[in-house]
């Protein structure tokens, strides 16, 4: 039986306890490993560099460096990380950003469900 | 009514409709974060260690539920509905230790001028609520040097939140406004905008007056509050 493989995963959210929230509940996950967690698009990127997670979740307002910026700057210096975009409310304008830029998004909730999914799709073994 | 008049009015619908789904939008979003937040910590309590739980989540439950709390009575008072005001009557409070609280609760640098034994006479909540949303705002918005001054005129103690960086006049003009956000604020943080219109009111109910006005390249937030 081939093991499990384990989805390493960076949370980035300014919300503390937001991101405390991802890292409980991600955290449970029996395949996903939340190994950093950012405050703005800044460390997001930095942590990203350093830990070469497979996949990072994107909060997209944020101070610093906002996720639009973020992800950009992700995908153009570290394409083999997975990106999620994850927002409270998102409009037309955030909908057709992440279309175009080809990532998955996904409105904050408490139940991570959908989240978990968005990454193992992102970021497939 | 003619044409033109039906088209005004058609079109003041449009901008009232598009001003009503921009407030319920950014008030939904910033419901949405803490409820979300509440609902996640909750069910993590399931499978966290005892140790986690006190130290962590308990802590982070207790912070967005007050918030939560918060924004509620802070949306009611920026829309004019008075029924969440304080019922105490004011008391003689320090403006000093006052101030010194928002400066530690904000984490940043302040100077405080004038004499901090200086007493006013306001619910305490209120005061410590209003001079956090002017720090706050002055962080936020502002560059430092951050300064607050105490002063007195007759009968009133007059309290001045400065910061480097004037906004724009028509911003200026609008800062009370509730759920009005100027170029400044926009471009630096989410929010609804109901600070001041909330402090406003806090104020206003202790007797007192909030104004904003630039003086060169500060901008200056007076409070004015009486004397007890």
């Amino acid at each position: 039986m081939t093991p499990m493989r384990t989805l390493r995963v960076v949370v980035a959210d300014d919300e503390s306890d937001v991101c405390l929230m991802l890292r409980m509940q991600l955290g449970a996950q029996p395949d996903l490993e939340v190994v950093g967690a950012a405050a703005d698009g800044s460390e997001a990127l930095e942590l990203c560099r350093q830990l070469q997670p497979d996949a990072v979740v994107m909060d997209l307002l944020m101070p610093v460096m906002n996720g639009f910026q973020a992800i950009e700057a992700m995908q153009r210096e570290l394409p083999g990380v997975a990106v999620v975009a994850y927002t409270g409310v998102a409009g037309e304008f955030v909908r057709h950003e992440m279309a175009r830029m080809n990532v998955p998004l996904v409105l904050k909730s408490g139940d991570v469900t959908p989240l978990a999914d968005a990454l193992r799709r992102a970021a497939p073994a | 009514m003619g044409q033109d008049a039906i088209d005004d009015v058609a079109r003041q619908r449009d901008d009232v409709d598009l001003l009503r789904r921009r407030i319920v939008n950014v008030v939904g979003h910033e419901l949405k974060l803490p409820v979300s937040a509440i609902r996640g910590l909750a069910a993590s309590l399931q499978h966290a260690s005892p140790d986690q739980i006190a130290t962590e989540i308990a802590p982070a439950l207790i912070r967005s539920s007050a918030r939560l709390e918060r924004l509620v009575d802070d949306l009611l008072l920026a829309a004019g509905i008075f029924t969440v005001l304080p019922v105490e009557p004011p008391e003689p409070q320090a403006v000093g230790a006052a101030v010194d609280r928002a400066i530690a609760a904000a984490g940043v640098s302040v100077n405080l001028e004038g004499d901090g034994s200086t007493v006013v006479a306001a619910r305490a909540d209120a005061l410590d609520r209003v001079l956090a949303v002017l720090i706050d705002n002055a962080v936020k918005y502002g560059r430092p040097p951050y300064v607050v001054r105490i002063g007195t005129t007759d009968g009133a103690v007059t309290i001045d939140v400065i910061s480097n960086g004037a906004p724009k006049a028509e911003d200026l003009a609008l800062a009370l406004e509730p759920f009005y956000r100027g170029e400044a604020a926009v471009t630096a943080a989410p929010g609804l905008g109901i600070g001041l219109a909330v402090a406003a009111a806090l104020t206003a109910q202790d007797g007192g007056r909030l104004a904003v006005r630039a003086e060169g390249d500060t901008v200056v937030a007076t409070v004015e509050l009486p004397a007890p």
